[in-house]
């Protein structure tokens, strides 16, 4: 039995204004929350509460369903009622500058402590030299120079007095100390010592060897007696220091009394500022033979910089856990760097200059990245799963992790972690992630699936009603009137491609609530209008569709060949769709069939030419087997087609139009023309059923606007899989069309009433004996394919004939 | 007020040690101010050339505590690259001068020759030590200085360390003849170098210190000069560490405990 064209409620379920429990949005509470994503909602709570490790989120849907914002809603409601998390800073390791120390401190108290340290050091720089200036030290310094002074002065003067008592002198010349006989305070000539009686002469050198051996002694205790001179002034200098240090220090130490780390590092502070003293003594470097800027870079942060405390977390007022959502998750935005500043062509670095990263931020709290960013970045993802394995930020840049940086950095203490990491992405790089990355799994249990549609109903129609408050009263919109509201919801069916869900898209739906809240506008109302609606979804398609207007009016030019009356054996309108951007189409195409005497194949010639995809090679495969269950079960068959998109310049997939090229070779077979007046799309399975397909909406609006361009005779339509009739969300014009008889929409569930409605002629059953009904169009298809048969053994007959000559 | 000694010739000793580099600095500066002519006088110690090849002689090393016969040639090397040095250093420091300035070179003992030489002079510098100054000062001071302080009755500067610029010039002021002129000469020298002039008046009580005090500012008042002032013991004048300290040759004896420059004035 035939299909009846459907009806206008069929082809377009309307939401009723009337029935709307309200007037306008104005009288609506704006939705707090997110629209028809329940498991979505629910995986984000499970993921906050699970605080066991590996519990980090992946928040998966289509772009536009408002993954970021829910994700960013439910963990700033969580982490307000959770506790502000530590400062930290990073601080000098006098045992290993190299390797900086970080301190946790309690929340907002880095601050406080940094400035602590600042007046330490201006405090130091002002009791240290006071100190030191102070006559107690003086004198003290004075006594043990003075008793070295004397020591030397006691052992040379022990040297210069013997040496006087025999007439020799201690001499300084140019290259050390010299011993020479003396008379009368000059040193006796060559000559004049010659002359000598030999007694003489030999007491003279007697007395000379002894004082040698005196002077060579005393000279060889110097070096040890300057030791043990300056080791007293250290001493001295180490306990006046001390003393200052600890008295200045005293009150630190006291404040942070309940923070051991703390204590320790002013400890190691005290110690290193005891052993450097005479830093604090000298003032700063100031070389005037240095260039000026060379100066300004050596005193820059004074003379004191590993004094400072660099704060790499501030917690000061804030309140509650932190939500950080890093844009550019770069690996050095993630785990934070060590920046170089240039000094005289060399690049030097200190702690002052570690950085944090957005770990470091949202330690203690949340961090959300944006999946498809931060696999994209190097090393960003890999540094993010150690980090996450070992639970602690280690701030290191790649060059090191790999070993390709050999200039000495700094290898800042890691700093424990405790956060969840929320990622938000797309659906396919969650399943590519799954798949083939081992660590993913363990590190991200959780996936929040969002969804892109939601069920219609009363209470989604209401809730839906309330997004639109919601982005009115965000955005100072005018509000909206119930049937504006009721052709919102109609766009939102549209938009998920089915007349009883709705999309959760939000992006597109609140561009089409500012954009028909603009028409509104221009119409100088308050209150926005279906109408508005309608011209704002108009405008959106008049903006997009230039390629689809410039297809529609070659068809009307007959540059590109749609025939939409008579009849043509083995030619058939299909329907395309064709999707640029965010705006779909769909697009009639001719297909064509020619059928002779051959080997039993169906030809598919896009996929000859490498044009058509595997879905499409599928859907042909599939009708040729149905071709063969149906006609070649008692002889094979010999016959050959050639299946092709007419004028087709792109590339063909899908299998939407597998039951249009059955009716083609059906017609070609039967010798049965096809009404032009119509066009079809469906995929067939092996039994000749009818199937569903995608964008059933656009492919009828496609062929409705070749129709329409030539003038509707009230004979065109379109045959579409029944399976198809609840996603049907036409345009207003095609359903007007339809219910004034001008145009159809025909549901068909199987080959057999597809090929009736596009014949005219009966396809036929089998009768007991086996045979399809005379006139019927299997009938000429099977009686076609006898005659191929008889042919093709005919013509085998006469090669085997020649072959046996 | 009494009136300062001249200054129209300076001498400086040189032997290229680092504080007779300081005293030559030290005079150009003096004589650009006052105008004064510079003398620098390098001695070829007689004692020295009498050294090399003599047969009892022996040297030791200061840098490597080695034991050694004196040289002949290494001494005579030695002595002449001392003397180019200092003739070099001599043209450096006078070139830019605009007087006249000579530079002398003398055969005989140091001492004797210098004091020959000081007669002629108003000013006579000398290096407080002939070694460098990063050794351990073997003496509190040189021979030569303390010898040269003695012997003339010329005022002698002896230097301990370069002079700093723009630091105070302190004067120790005793009342005594010679302190009168210690202190019209460090008033001049103040002026001149324009830098404030720092009284010291030591005295056996407080109430006589401030006495002396007054008279010396008395004194100094009318120069119009930037003028500190104070009562102070004699070793707290030496720690304060000024520039130059001008002492009447009546504390003499303070020179070898000072560790300052000192200007003693006869």
């Amino acid at each position: 039995m035939l299909p009846s064209p459907l009806t206008a409620d069929q082809l377009y379920r309307r939401c009723d204004a009337a029935a709307l429990p309200f007037a306008s949005t104005a009288e609506l509470a704006p939705a707090d929350g997110p629209l028809g994503q329940d498991r979505a909602v629910a995986a984000v709570r499970f993921a906050i509460g699970m605080r066991s490790s590996g519990y980090n989120l992946y928040a998966l849907g289509p772009v536009g369903t408002g993954k970021l914002a829910l994700v960013r809603q439910f963990l700033a409601q969580a982490a307000a009622e959770q506790p502000v998390p530590d400062d930290w800073c990073y601080v000098n390791n006098f045992a290993e500058p190299h390797r900086p120390k970080a301190l946790r401190l309690p929340a907002g108290q880095a601050q406080a402590f940094r400035k602590e340290m600042e007046h330490l050091v201006e405090e130091l720089a002002a009791a240290l030299p006071a100190a030191f200036e102070g006559e107690e030290y003086r004198t003290r310094r004075q006594v043990i120079e003075e008793q070295w002074k004397e020591r030397h002065e006691a052992a040379f003067g022990e040297v210069q007095k013997r040496a006087a008592e025999h007439s020799v002198a201690l001499i300084r010349t140019p290259v050390g100390l010299a011993l020479a006989p003396v008379r009368d305070g000059e040193v006796l000539s060559p000559d004049e010592f010659g002359k000598l009686p030999e007694d003489e002469q030999h007491r003279y050198k007697a007395v000379m060897a002894e004082l040698q051996e005196q002077l060579e002694h005393t000279l060889k205790a110097l070096p040890q007696w300057e030791r043990q001179q300056r080791e007293q002034i250290r001493q001295l200098d180490r306990e006046v220091a001390a003393w200052v240090i600890g008295h200045v220090m005293e009150e630190m130490f006291n404040r942070h009394d309940r923070l051991p780390q703390v204590k320790e590092y002013l400890e190691a502070v005290r110690a290193d500022a005891v052993e450097t003293v005479d830093e604090f003594l000298k003032p700063p470097a100031e070389d005037e033979k240095l260039p000026l800027r060379a100066r300004r870079i050596l005193s820059e942060g004074g003379q004191f910089r590993r004094y400072k405390v660099n704060v790499v977390v501030d917690r000061d007022a804030q309140s509650g856990a932190p939500v950080i959502y890093e844009d550019h998750p770069t690996q050095a935005n993630l785990v934070g760097r060590v920046e170089h500043i240039a000094q005289f062509g060399a690049l030097v670095t200190d702690f002052n200059l570690i950085k944090a990263g957005a770990l470091h931020r949202a330690n203690g709290g949340y961090l959300i990245l944006d999946a498809r960013k931060l696999l994209t970045q190097p090393f960003a993802y890999e540094e993010l799963k150690r980090t996450l394995r070992a639970h602690e930020i280690r701030i290191e840049s790649p060059y090191q992790s790999l070993g390709l940086n050999s200039t000495v950095s700094l290898e800042p203490e890691p700093i424990p972690m405790d956060l969840k990491i929320v990622l938000v992405g797309e659906p396919m790089l969650y399943y590519l992630l799954s798949h083939h990355d081992p660590d993913f799994p363990v590190l991200f249990k959780v996936a929040a699936d969002f969804d892109y549609r939601m069920e219609r109903s009363e209470d989604t129609v209401v809730g839906f009603a309330r997004l639109v408050a919601r982005v009115v009263s965000q955005e100072k919109l005018k509000p909206f009137g119930r049937s504006a509201v009721a052709r919102l919801v109609e766009h939102a069916a549209r938009l998920a491609g089915d007349a009883e869900k709705l999309t959760t898209h939000v992006a597109s739906i609140v561009d089409l609530v500012r954009e028909s809240d603009y028409w509104a506008g221009q119409d100088g109302v308050v209150q926005v209008e279906a109408p508005h609606v309608q011209q704002a979804v108009d405008a959106q398609v008049y903006r997009s569709d230039r390629v689809r207007e410039h297809i529609q009016e070659e068809i009307a030019r007959g540059t590109i060949l749609i025939d939409t009356a008579g009849a043509v054996v083995g030619q058939i309108n299909a329907l395309a769709v064709w999707q640029l951007g965010r705006f779909t189409f769909g697009k009639p195409s001719r297909i064509t069939c020619r059928v002779r005497m051959g080997k039993g194949e169906v030809v598919d010639i896009e996929r000859e030419v490498q044009l058509g995809g595997p879905l499409h090679s599928k859907g042909v495969l599939i009708l040729s087997s149905y071709l063969s269950s149906k006609f070649g079960l008692d002889r094979p068959l010999s016959l050959s087609a050639s299946l092709v998109f007419e004028q087709s310049y792109g590339g063909v997939d899908g299998d939407s139009a597998s039951s249009t090229e059955l009716y083609a070779l059906l017609s070609a077979l039967a010798e049965v023309p096809i009404h032009q007046n119509l066009a079809v799309t469906g995929s067939v399975n092996q039994y000749g059923q009818v199937q569903a397909i995608g964008g059933v909406n656009e492919k009828i609006e496609g062929f409705f606007d070749v129709c329409c361009a030539r003038g509707l005779t009230g004979e065109q339509g379109v045959l579409i899989p029944a399976a198809n009739i609840r996603h049907l969300m036409l345009r207003p014009d095609v359903v007007d069309a339809c219910a004034a008889g001008r145009f159809h929409v025909w549901p068909v569930e199987t080959i057999e009433q597809g090929i009736e409605l596009l014949t005219g002629v009966p396809a036929g059953a089998t009768d007991d004996k086996g045979e399809f009904p005379p006139g019927s169009v299997f009938r000429k298809v099977a009686a076609r394919l006898g005659s191929f048969a008889r042919k093709a053994r005919a013509v085998s007959a006469a090669e085997e004939g020649k072959n046996g000559k | 007020m009494t009136a300062a000694p001249p200054l129209a010739r300076v001498l400086v000793a040189l032997d290229a040690s680092p504080l007779s580099l300081a005293a030559l600095q030290a005079a150009t500066l003096l004589a650009r101010r006052a105008g004064a002519e510079v003398t620098g006088l390098f001695v070829e110690d007689v004692n020295l050339s009498r050294l090399a090849g003599h047969p009892a002689a022996t040297s030791i090393s200061l840098v490597g505590g080695l034991r050694r016969d004196p040289d002949h040639q290494i001494l005579e090397h030695a002595l002449r690259v001392q003397l180019a040095a200092v003739r070099r250093a001599f043209a450096d420091a006078t070139g830019p001068l605009e007087q006249a300035s000579k530079f002398l070179v003398r055969q005989g003992r140091v001492e004797a020759e210098l004091l020959a030489a000081a007669a002629d002079a108003d000013l006579v510098l000398v290096g407080g030590c002939g070694r460098p100054e990063t050794m351990v000062p073997l003496v509190r001071l040189g021979s030569i200085a303390r010898a040269v302080v003695a012997g003339t009755a010329r005022p002698v500067l002896v230097m301990r360390h370069s002079l700093p610029a723009a630091q105070p010039i302190a004067v120790l002021y005793d009342s005594s003849a010679a302190a009168r002129r210690a202190l019209a000469l460090a008033s001049n020298l103040a002026a001149a170098t324009g830098v404030r002039l720092d009284i010291i008046a030591p005295a056996a009580d407080p109430a006589a210190a401030r006495a002396r005090e007054a008279e010396a500012r008395a004194l100094v008042e009318p120069i119009l000069l930037a003028v500190g002032s104070h009562p102070a013991t004699l070793a707290e004048a030496g720690r304060r560490r000024p520039a130059l300290l001008v002492l009447p040759v009546s504390a003499r004896h303070l020179l070898e405990a000072l560790p300052c420059s000192v200007l003693v004035v006869p």
